[in-house]
């Protein structure tokens, strides 16, 4: 034996255990997550429907939409946005110095008139240029700002938030009518909650009416198609696994609910991270247990948040590769917190899952793919353990998306026809075949930007929601 | 005989209501959202309008907004069906030139009451 | 795969077989379970639309409850029951007591009590919410005892059915379990206690004054303020003097606020020194709802604090206290805008907001 072909077969031994180990820890998480799917079930089915609305005892909540260019979706998100059931809620739309009509269309649409309003949560934030009011939307606000970015959109919105929740949105998505009653409920049930987070569905296919989903479908291309299935895995696997043990590092910048005094406090969101949304709740998870508090970060899987997402790969490609930097960003600002007890789960558990799963993940995925087929080339391993670990690795890969599909139906039933669910089936076995790798591909691309320190945000191109015919 | 239209998306409620409002000689037509309901108006020509507030497509207050900005249609006495509790609702009705309002759950024997009085 | 032996192989195929059958158990599995319950969903649907005319007619008083028993088969009087709470949630008491003789002679009455003597909390919060629809006063007696059960979601279906029924005597002890720890079980049986009214405010009132540190007091306070209990307005004064708690006390401001009785002015300027900046920013709130000018010189005051809640919510509530007191607002800010070179501070732009939050046409604020 010769001294590559040690190495070689090493690497392959270290990515066979890695995939075992990887995958038996996706098998806990599964598990964890029906159970908590099912508990859930119990909540929803049986319990009577909540009329939070007319107590008039729960905390007010500020809306802050950041908009960068969307001047083609803006005045359909703000109408969804007041369509939602709350007792009360204010509407801040901040305008991140965008290029095209964004805030003309809003002024012309809604009467808006220019009005004073004194920042009572002062962040550091780019100047505001101007807000606007009017009186006959009298929980609108709309602020313009020079351009800094979403986390620094965010941060004037906090700014000038009158109230003791903030939810974040992004100005394509369309909130479900009841999805704030439900995601406040973990601040009612526990005043120590910090943050939740609700369940993001993607909207391209679906049908929607003056600011509402009306009727739910698949999109007709393939890559939003391959997008339903990992968002639904990443939502009923990821989010609800991790939310019973408390280590809950990710809320969807796209649908977050937020006490305003504990981010005022932690300083807000930082606009120097790529990945603002998860380093928020890392950093929350961080000063808490730092100051010795009891906190709580929950997910609430009902609410449901609707997003337009990218239909070319191109697009869908630059989104991955911000997302990585992002998660990147996070880990490494926060490596402090990596294997210490004082953090608890956060630290002992799902940090240690995001070094070695996520950001390394696609690394050794990738390089098996090349590597194994060099062994077996070269006569090290034969090719039929090549097929048979080729085979578990995607079998594997299609179980996870499977379970997914299998706790939609369990739970919320989305997709009503046969044809849907066949197709989601579908979607499970082929996204193993090339757009796993592509999703790979990307992230791979996301370390090598961030090692040459690009931290540019992908544009995302808007076509507008689809109307109901 | 005059002529109600009924817009609510609930059929059970809709039922009852044209069963009475039929039984005490009225014309009914019913409306399942607020798109039909407006179209509706423009197509029958009722006397009065039993109008939900939360129905898809379009809400009460939506359609009412929509009549009163058309001439012919500014006298058009319009009942709301406002759910309990919601004195915002009630008010926000008012404002928008409901002539009346029913509070959910209500009596079948109220509403055809309160569609009398309204037409007299 | 660094050692090739055929065992780990062997492990490794066997691995993959059951795999691939699981995988295809899965699917089996979800594609069957969405078969039987469209099948299900399907046939309740028949089941119902046959029924649905002639309970229709039933409600709309067409048929009498004996013609339409006669007409009902036996097979049927669960499908029955299901339809016919439909209709009692959606229409009032008359309907419902129409109803109560169909329920009784159709043994729903029974199949009921077997629901709230149940070991699953939901089937119990089940049969108590139905027993509400179904019209029945003398079913008070079985829901009595889920008032003390262990879990909210009975408590508060048997708390609002009681309520549905006319009955009132339970009050009490619905108020006793607004001590709960959980804020959103508390604010359900808020909302049910507040469907009582008037008939509730003895007990509210009681509750507060034997345990003026407990938890639901803050509730107990909202409660009353939202029911603008005027005669409680003195119990009020009690925890908002003697309480611990900021939030109890912040509670009581707002409860004061809603009563707008003409005490509660002197004892909300009173609190306007409470060492809680929140009790102070509750009491400003409250002052600005009543309006009484006579407070004014002591918000005045608050003007000058550091707080931005407070200074906020003192201007607001100044801009609140008719005309007089505006043109003494208008007059600080000119003398704060002469005086004040370059950027405005906090309390000059407060004020402009309060005095007038819309500008001219084309005068923006810049920050």
């Amino acid at each position: 034996m010769t001294w590559w072909s040690t190495i070689v077969l090493g690497y392959n031994g270290l990515i066979f255990s890695y995939f075992i180990f990887v995958d038996t820890f996706y098998v806990v998480m599964t598990l964890l997550a029906f159970k908590a799917i099912l508990t859930h079930l119990i909540h929803t089915r049986h319990v009577t429907p909540y009329r939070l609305y007319q107590s008039g005892m729960t905390p007010p909540i500020s809306i802050l939409m950041p908009a960068y260019n969307e001047a083609a979706t803006i005045v359909e998100c703000v109408r969804s946005m007041s369509l939602v059931r709350y007792p009360e809620t204010e509407i801040i739309v901040i305008n991140d110095g965008s290029k095209d009509a964004t805030l003309q269309t809003l002024v012309d649409t809604f009467g808006l008139k220019p009005v004073q309003r004194t920042p009572l949560r002062p962040l550091s934030h780019k100047p505001i240029r101007g807000t606007y009011a009017s009186p006959n939307y009298p929980n609108l606000l709309v602020v313009d700002k020079v351009n800094g970015g979403k986390a620094d959109a965010l941060n004037v919105g906090i700014s000038l938030s009158r109230c003791p929740l903030f939810c974040a949105v992004d100005a394509d998505s369309l909130l479900q009518e009841d999805a704030l009653e439900r995601v406040v409920q973990p601040f009612l049930q526990n005043p120590r909650t910090v943050a939740t987070g609700g369940f993001i569905r993607v909207v391209n296919g679906c049908a929607v009416h003056a600011g509402r989903v009306i009727k739910v479908g698949l999109p007709r291309n393939l890559v939003a198609l391959f997008q339903i299935v990992e968002y639904l895995r990443a939502f009923y696997l990821g989010r609800m696994g991790w939310n019973p043990t408390g280590g809950l590092l990710i809320i969807s910048g796209a649908f977050g609910l937020f006490k305003t005094q504990a981010v005022a406090e932690v300083g807000g969101y930082l606009t120097s991270s790529v990945g603002e949304d998860m380093e928020l709740v890392v950093r929350l998870h961080r000063q808490m247990a730092e100051r010795g508090q009891e906190y709580e970060v929950a997910f609430v899987p009902d609410p449901v948040c609707w997003t337009e997402v990218p239909e070319s790969t191109k697009v869908l490609g630059r989104q991955r590769d911000r997302w990585h930097r992002g998660l990147l960003d996070t880990l490494i600002r926060h490596r402090g917190m990596l294997f210490r007890r004082r953090y608890k789960a956060a630290g002992m558990a799902a940090m240690p899952y995001f070094w070695l799963v996520e950001v390394f993940g696609p690394v050794i995925e990738l390089s098996g793919y090349v590597l194994i087929p060099v062994a077996a080339w070269l006569g090290l391993i034969n090719w039929f353990a090549f097929q048979v670990f080729l085979a578990l690795s995607i079998l594997f890969g299609i179980l996870l998306s499977v379970s997914a599909v299998l706790a939609e139906e369990l739970s919320f039933r989305r997709y009503r026809s046969y044809g849907q669910l066949l197709a989601l089936f579908g979607i499970a076995v082929l996204e193993n075949l090339g757009y796993r790798q592509l999703t790979g591909w990307w992230r791979l691309r996301g370390i090598y930007t961030f090692l040459k320190g690009g931290h540019q945000w992908g544009e995302m191109t808007r076509k507008g929601f689809s109307k109901a015919s | 005989m005059p002529k109600v239209l009924i817009v609510e998306d609930d059929p059970q409620i809709a039922r009852i209501v044209q069963i009475k409002l039929t039984n005490n000689g009225f014309t009914v037509i019913h409306a399942p959202d607020g798109g039909a309901g407006l179209a509706a108006v423009r197509e029958h020509r009722p006397d009065l309008v039993l109008l939900d507030v939360m129905m898809p497509v379009m809400d009460g207050y939506q359609v009412l907004r929509s009549l009163r900005a058309e001439p012919e249609f500014a006298k058009l006495p319009v009942i709301m069906l406002t759910a309990k509790g919601q004195e915002r609702d009630i008010l926000h009705g008012f404002k928008d030139g409901a002539t009346d309002y029913v509070v959910k759950p209500f009596s079948p024997a109220e509403v055809v009451a309160r569609v009398q009085r309204a037409l007299r | 795969m660094a050692d090739n032996t055929p065992v780990a192989l062997e492990v490794a195929l066997l691995a993959v077989y059951s795999l691939a059958i699981l995988l295809l158990i899965m699917v089996a599995y979800t594609i069957l379970h969405r078969f039987l319950s469209l099948w299900q969903e399907g046939y309740a649907a028949r089941r119902r639309a046959r029924l649905e005319e002639a309970v229709a007619m039933l409600v709309a008083e067409e048929t009498d409850p004996v013609r339409f028993l006669r007409q009902l088969p036996r097979a049927d009087y669960t499908y029955a029951e299901e339809l016919l709470l439909e209709y009692a949630a959606k229409f009032g008491p008359e309907v419902r007591s129409r109803l109560a003789p169909v329920f009784d002679a159709t043994g729903a009455l029974q199949r009921n009590r077997r629901r709230t003597r149940s070991r699953k909390w939901w089937r119990r919060a089940d049969g108590a919410r139905r027993f509400g629809l179904m019209g029945d006063a003398n079913v008070s007696r079985f829901l009595r005892p889920l008032l003390r059960d262990g879990n909210v979601e009975v408590r508060m279906a048997a708390g609002r059915s009681l309520l549905e029924l006319g009955a009132t005597d339970w009050i009490d002890d619905l108020v006793q379990t607004l001590a709960d720890p959980n804020l959103l079980s508390t604010l359900r049986i808020a909302d049910v206690i507040l469907g009582a009214g008037a008939q509730a405010v003895p007990s509210l009132v009681d509750f507060i004054s034997a345990n003026p540190g407990a938890r639901g007091v803050t509730t107990a306070l909202e409660i009353l303020g939202d029911m603008r209990a005027v005669a409680a307005s003195p119990v009020i004064a009690g925890p908002l003097q003697t309480s611990s708690s900021a939030d109890v006390r912040a509670a009581a401001c707002r409860a004061l606020g809603r009563l707008e009785t003409p005490d509660a002015v002197e004892l909300l300027v009173s609190a306007l020194d409470d060492e809680a900046w929140e009790v102070r920013a509750q009491a400003l709130r409250a002052l600005g709802r009543i309006g009484d000018p006579t407070a004014a010189p002591a918000v005045f005051r608050l003007l000058a604090g550091e707080n931005p809640w407070v200074i906020f919510n003192a201007a607001t509530a100044l801009a609140a206290m008719g005309p007089d007191v505006h043109l003494q607002l208008e007059e600080a800010y000119r003398r704060r805008l002469a005086t004040e070179a370059g950027a405005p501070s906090m309390l000059t732009r407060v004020l402009g907001e309060v005095l007038s939050p819309y500008l001219p046409e084309g005068q923006v604020t810049v920050v």
